[in-house]
């Protein structure tokens, strides 16, 4: 058995008696091939030293015995670790950030706890999966859409706190957005419900979020001041149509306009879903090292007239737009074909402009006629086709064992989407990195883009040298242009929080002290999210070979 | 890593090596399983997973697995099989010759149900980085040890 940091033998020995005592014998995983089995698929430290690996692992089945385990941790200030389902892959999965902390799987407590149709709500546990609350749905014929991240095999719970996205309309795509209501169990065992599940019989917890007071849901996402047990999530009402269509416009510079007006459009409610930027001339650029050239430069300069009109000739000469953005829209029939008329007629203004309908569905539509669409989690419909991403492919010639995202939140203009292109491209090709995917800036959240720089991650221990020194300079790099990380895998957790730096550190400092308050010994999730416990706090020691 | 007449002449538990070869390969897959495998799985995407399944089936159906076992064509989703009706079933055993990505999927989602991939081989690259996409042959099941783990019901709908 591994025993964690910080713990006497003899202490830990005699905690795991009592975890025994607590929720049976045969939920408390001792042995190393059961523990392995928390091990980050994805993990970038992958049979290294700084490899995180838990000690044991406890697999509670009810917020009582959630309790009863925090008193014991809390008791022998044995550190403990959370986690859903274990399913966030390229974030960390189920490993712990301090190595050698008790991993506590909450994935036994999978009651859906209520799902009302009228008022579009449902309230979970921890261990229920997007499938999970799919299938519930699916099966008593409600008339409700989930939405879901990809892949769909993690927690409701899990994903939200961890700022989780999916695709379908607003709120319902940004996970903690459409969460309403807590139940936290505490360091010290005690027990909290938030917003107006702190009024005993309250009729309204799922559906009045801020309660009296002040609101303190967001002390437990991306953080560890407490684990949830329950949480309330807004439900989608099945909409009765949906349609997409694109808009392609011509030149360099049109990036502009085309952006202003989707982030008006956004801002004012005629369009609430996810939208990005993408350039159809990326392969033919890529294909063209004199325009390629001519692409950097016209990014590189202010002045660059003469290359901006060489690449306008060039997409002309083929064909080809610049820079096009696909729309979604979701609702009635006549709504939906309306806001596509109506978003057509905003950028008719641009010459040369392009508009192409796409996918247009009616609802209901079986299970089945759902996957045969271009993208069934745009339609609330958890898959785990993602995964294929990883697979060998002429895409992907050397195959993954799995991926992490590098993933900056940069404004929603036109200059922040060249600007990103620019610093971000410059400073991959000067580290030496070679990326399979990079995602075009996409609106994962609703008045900014997220661009997404994928690398992946293999067994081979140099090329995740590689990747991390990379990843970790990228960090630096962005932040120099005022750009943050809205996520990260917990390799990276204290390089992207010690870059949120304003009045040295005043944020991270203020979420110390609420820590050495609500967890005064320091026992959950230590280091999430860079936040580390008042004795962890300036030690090197953070848990053997812990990066 | 086999190809696909090795896989077929040499037979299904002396062609391993992998790290994974557990007690199969000493006790056969009749008394190395806890529960008849119930599926065996054929990605559809490759047309060669089809001479390897079928393959599996046979050497699973010579070991006195259920005779009623049959191959199951997925086209590299898996998860309306998985959290559909095998979610709810107990002791799951299946096996399959699928993309890579598959078999990620089934290690990790078996883990919940106390599942381990006992056995997997690889076809179908060469060396030399040519040919077709790499396939395996797996099985995932219980072993007598994890079985004894294999708490994790479906999801409750109280």
């Amino acid at each position: 058995m591994r025993y964690p940091p910080g713990v006497s033998q003899s202490d830990f020995d005699r905690a795991v008696v009592e975890f025994r005592a607590a929720i049976g014998e045969q939920w408390v995983f001792t042995d190393e091939a059961d523990v392995d089995l928390y091990r980050d698929a994805y993990s970038p430290m992958w049979g290294e030293g700084e490899e995180k690996i838990p000690s044991i692992a406890v697999a509670p089945a009810s917020t009582e015995e959630v309790q009863a385990i925090m008193r014991i941790c809390n008791n022998y200030r044995v550190p403990v670790y959370p986690v859903s389902t274990g399913k966030n892959l390229g974030y960390g999965g189920s490993a712990p950030v301090l190595n050698g902390s008790v991993v506590l799987d909450l994935k036994r407590m999978n009651r859906i706890l209520e799902v009302n149709e009228d008022n579009a709500f449902a309230l979970v546990e921890p261990g229920v999966s997007y499938f999970d609350l799919y299938n519930y749905i699916q099966e008593r014929g409600l008339n409700l859409w989930i939405d879901c991240p990809d892949p769909g095999w993690g927690s409701l719970i899990g994903n939200s706190l961890d700022h989780g996205v999916g695709y379908t309309v607003n709120p319902y795509r940004d996970h903690f957005e459409a969460h309403c209501g807590m139940e936290v169990v505490l360091a010290d065992g005690d027990i909290v419900r938030t917003g107006m599940g702190a009024l005993p019989n309250a009729e309204t917890w799922q559906q009045y979020r801020w309660g009296f007071g002040p609101w303190l849901d967001g002390l437990f996402a991306q953080s560890n001041f407490g684990i949830v047990t329950k949480m309330g999530f807004w439900l989608y009402p099945a909409p009765e149509a949906f349609r997409s269509g694109s808009v392609q416009v011509p030149g360099y510079n049109d990036v502009h306009e085309l952006v202003r007006i989707t982030a008006k459009m956004m801002y004012s409610g005629i369009l609430n879903t996810n939208a990005g930027v993408q350039s159809p001339m990326q392969g033919l650029l890529g294909r063209t090292p004199e325009m390629r050239e001519r692409y950097e430069r016209a990014n590189d300069q202010n002045n660059h007239d003469e290359d901006t009109r060489a690449l306008d000739d060039f997409a002309r000469s083929n064909n080809t737009p610049f820079w096009s953005s696909q729309f979604k829209f979701y609702g009635p029939r006549e709504i939906v074909d309306s806001s596509w008329e109506y978003v057509k007629r905003q950028f008719a203004h641009i010459e040369g402009v392009r508009f192409q309908d796409q996918e247009s569905l009616d609802f209901p539509m079986t299970h089945e006629e759902l996957m045969q669409t271009v993208d069934e989690n745009h339609f609330g419909v958890p898959s785990m086709s993602v995964f294929q991403l990883g697979n060998r492919s002429n895409f992907n010639p050397g195959g993954s064992s799995g991926h992490l995202g590098f993933s900056p939140v940069v404004p929603m203009t036109g200059e922040a989407v060249l600007k990103s292109n620019k610093i971000l491209a410059r400073a991959l090709r000067e580290l030496g990195g070679s990326t399979v995917f990079n995602v075009p800036p996409y609106s994962y959240h609703q008045r900014t883009f997220t661009i997404l720089v994928g690398f992946t991650v293999t067994r081979d221990a140099d090329a995740n040298r590689k990747t991390r020194e990379i990843f970790r300079e990228l960090v630096k790099v962005a932040a120099d242009n005022g750009w943050g990380e809205y996520r990260t895998h917990t390799a990276f957790m204290d390089d992207c929080a010690v870059v949120y730096s304003f009045n040295n550190n005043a944020l991270l400092r203020l979420q110390q002290t609420l820590k050495d308050a609500i967890d005064p010994k320091g026992i959950i999730s230590a280091g999430r999210y860079g936040i580390w416990p008042k004795h962890l706090r300036d030690s090197d020691n953070k848990g053997v070979g812990n990066a | 890593m086999t190809n696909r007449r090795e896989f077929l002449q040499i037979g299904l538990f002396a062609c391993t090596g992998s790290w994974s070869m557990v007690s199969l390969a000493d006790s056969g897959p009749a008394t190395g399983l806890a529960k008849p495998v119930q599926a065996v799985l054929q990605d559809l995407r490759y047309p060669t997973a089809a001479e390897y399944a079928w393959g599996l089936l046979g050497h699973l159906a010579g070991a006195e697995h259920d005779a009623r076992l049959a191959i199951k064509g997925i086209d590299g989703e898996l998860s309306r099989l998985w959290f559909g009706a095998w979610q709810r079933g107990e002791n799951l055993s299946l096996a399959g010759t699928t993309g890579a990505d598959v078999l990620f999927c089934l290690e990790q989602l078996g883990r919940d149900k106390g599942l381990r991939v006992l056995w997997r081989s690889s076809h179908g690259k060469h060396d030399d980085g040519t040919g077709e996409q790499v396939l395996y042959s797996w099985i995932l099941a219980g072993t007598p040890a994890s079985i004894a783990h294999n708490h994790y019901q479906a999801a409750e709908f109280a």
